[in-house]
């Protein structure tokens, strides 16, 4: 019972333990590098009394802990390193929906306060029937050492900035007093950052940064600063861009070239002035067609993830595939036409990225981007989930009088590998990139992330996504194959690639989990590799999930 | 004797911040979720809605942000608990929950 492992995505039952499976005990020495004052740990089925240093059990209807209501105890608690875990310990009793379920009404049950300590939790937990747990600590914990879910601002001391002292008899008297010492200054930050949001000048920016040189938001304006000089910039280019079309005409798309030696639509205008003067002035998405000629490749990766496995010689015929990701245009035209409503505008629950808060985020939709404003058009879409991608291609289908569908992975991989050539990475096969090579996790997304996945001395010039197209094709004319946002394919995941025909039963809602593929703004040079597969319930959508269309040939 | 009670004074200072830290660090919460060998479509995906509800609270409650790990393998998840654990600071309170 002492040695537990966890089960992760790629256990193999047929393997021994050690193999695949991770025993809780590893994970000791993460724990112990960090740095945080307190951490808690909780497991599913089986004990987790391999690291700990102190166990203890309890049965349901026993109070055992100490309920703690007033701030006191937390101030004390901050003069120690906590190191505490949750267990339940007969992983037959598990029933992880239920367990979620008293979680959730245990962290509720103290939520209005923004205060609960470890051991109330762990009370509350077991306060109704339900498996045995234990709690402990493990190394690092201190005596005394104690987490708390705790609201920002509950509990701070009262006195002017910075002031840190230890609580008085009069704090402890009257713990309902100690609210956050600063908080008409968050208040009116926030307040003046929402104004300048709304305002969204430069000079809304300024000013904020001259009353609040050191607010909580003061680097964000400064990012939001740098955006708004890129989008005068591309402003011009797309007006540009947006006369050339409707002139559609050979000294147009010249003059775009000269104005805007360096535009977004280079590489469109070249290619248009290439093209005969009857292909001008079609459907711009039925322009943005590459042809694909099929061939037989070597598809997945042997010596990567367990998911890439086994590499297969594959054949895939020929196909179009568009060169850039949908765009919110695009989508929005499609929606505006049907009047269709998302899966994450229905159940507003997806996962985006508030670059007010600086953290994930509920509530997000295709319609806004990260900062809460109205999405660009020429940004791909995203918070799309499959069956919302799905529908897209059926209206395209209608609309055009020709198949548009997603591409399989197989049709993905390939394209994504320069065909046959197959290379490791979209932009060639070597993970250092150029500079400009994609749109994934650089220097400049550090300026509001915190994120670890960060590729250090790589900047590609975008903190989230970028307008289709804004970096290197691949060798095939396919942009952003590698980065900007991971995309959505049409075939069921399975642990192992299996070409199989899609079938009806695909498509009928919550069939299960699909695949997305490519890299994305959030990304690290190898997770951009064109054989990584990330799996994902087909209702399921974020700020990191996109798609492309294929059309057939007829 | 006044510079030493000066010395005295500061050193004391120093003692005194550095036994009672500012509360204010940050709080976050990661979810790692892969679902049960056997468990069903609805199951798993029940559970994932918990998951999300409990996020809720701690996100409207706690004002503790939340990550999602969900369905990944062993390498991944060492690595993202080696990348998320050196992330934290002395005043932070970090939540691992594994189901």
């Amino acid at each position: 019972m002492d040695q537990a492992y966890l089960l992760p995505a790629d256990a193999d039952f047929k393997k021994q333990k050690t193999e695949t499976y991770l025993a809780v005990k590893d994970l000791l020495p993460f724990f112990n590098q960090c740095k945080a004052k307190h951490i808690l740990v909780v497991f599913d089925g089986g004990a987790a009394g391999n690291f700990s240093l102190s166990r203890k059990k309890s049965t349901p209807n026993t109070q055992d802990a100490t309920i703690e209501t007033d701030c006191y105890p937390l101030i004390r608690s901050l003069e120690f390193t906590g190191r505490q875990y949750l267990s339940v310990t007969n992983p037959k009793e598990w029933d992880a929906p239920a367990f979620a379920d008293r979680f959730e009404q245990a962290l509720n049950q103290s939520a209005s306060q923004g205060l609960l300590s470890f051991e109330e939790l762990f009370f509350r937990l077991t306060k109704s029937p339900g498996p045995s747990m234990e709690y402990g600590t493990f190394e690092g914990h201190s005596k005394g050492g104690n987490f708390f879910f705790r609201r920002s601002g509950v509990c701070e001391m009262r006195g002017l900035e910075g002031d840190v002292r230890a609580p008085d008899s009069e704090d402890i008297a009257a713990p309902e007093m100690w609210v956050a010492p600063n908080e008409q200054r968050q208040t009116a930050d926030k307040n003046a950052y929402k104004n300048a949001l709304n305002l969204n000048t430069e000079a809304a920016y300024k000013d904020y940064r001259q009353q609040f040189p050191t607010g909580d938001y003061t680097p964000y304006t400064k990012v939001l600063r740098k955006l708004l000089d890129g989008e005068s910039i591309i402003k011009l280019d797309e007006t540009a861009w947006e006369t050339a079309l409707t002139k559609n005409n050979k000294a147009a798309f010249n003059k775009y070239l000269k104005d805007h030696p360096n535009g977004l639509h280079r590489l469109d205008a070249q290619a248009m002035l290439k093209r005969t003067k009857n292909s001008l002035g079609q459907n711009a998405l039925s322009d943005n067609m590459i042809f694909i000629k099929g061939g037989t490749f070597l598809m997945g990766d042997d010596a990567m993830f367990y998911n890439e496995a086994p590499a297969q010689t594959l054949s895939v015929g020929d196909f179009y595939l568009c060169k850039y990701e949908v765009t919110v245009e695009e989508y929005k035209a499609f929606v505006e036409a049907t009047g269709y409503i998302t899966d994450a505008e229905k159940e507003n629950k997806p996962w985006g990225f508030d670059a007010i808060q600086g953290s994930q985020a509920l509530g997000r939709n295709w319609r806004k981007d990260n900062f809460g404003r109205e999405a660009h058009k020429h940004s791909p879409v995203t918070h799309v989930s499959w069956f919302d991608a799905m529908e897209y291609c059926k209206w395209l289908s209608k609309k055009t009088g020709k198949t548009h569908r997603l591409p399989t992975e197989a049709e993905w991989e390939y394209a994504a590998g320069n065909g046959s050539k197959h290379t490791k990475y979209s932009w060639g096969t070597e993970e250092r990139m150029t500079e400009k090579s994609e749109n994934i996790a650089d220097e400049t997304a550090r300026q509001v992330l915190d994120n670890s996945n960060i590729v250090s001395d790589y900047f590609d010039g975008n903190v989230f996504t970028a307008h289709v197209g804004s970096y290197a094709p691949n060798q095939l004319g396919l942009y952003d194959m590698g980065g900007n946002v991971s995309e959505w394919c049409l075939d069921k995941y399975a642990y192992h690639y299996l070409p199989k025909a899609v079938s009806e039963s695909d498509f009928s809602p919550g069939s299960g989990i699909h695949t997305t593929r490519g890299g994305s703004w959030f990304a690290r040079p190898k997770d951009c590799r064109v054989t990584n597969r990330h799996p994902l319930y087909n209702n399921k959508s974020s700020i990191l999930y996109g798609f492309r269309v294929l059309r057939e040939i007829e | 004797m006044r510079m030493f009670l000066l010395v005295w004074l500061l050193c004391q200072a120093e003692f005194f911040y550095a036994q009672n830290p500012n509360p204010r660090g940050d709080n976050s919460a990661i979810f790692f979720y892969v679902p049960r060998i056997g468990a069903t479509q609805q199951e798993s995906e029940k559970t994932s809605k918990n998951l999300e509800e409990i996020a809720k609270v701690l996100a409207n409650g706690y004002k503790i942000n939340s990550l999602f790990v969900e369905n990944t393998t062993k390498n991944k998840l060492l690595e993202m608990v080696d990348n998320h654990t050196r992330n934290y600071g002395p005043n932070d309170q970090v939540f691992f929950i594994f189901l």
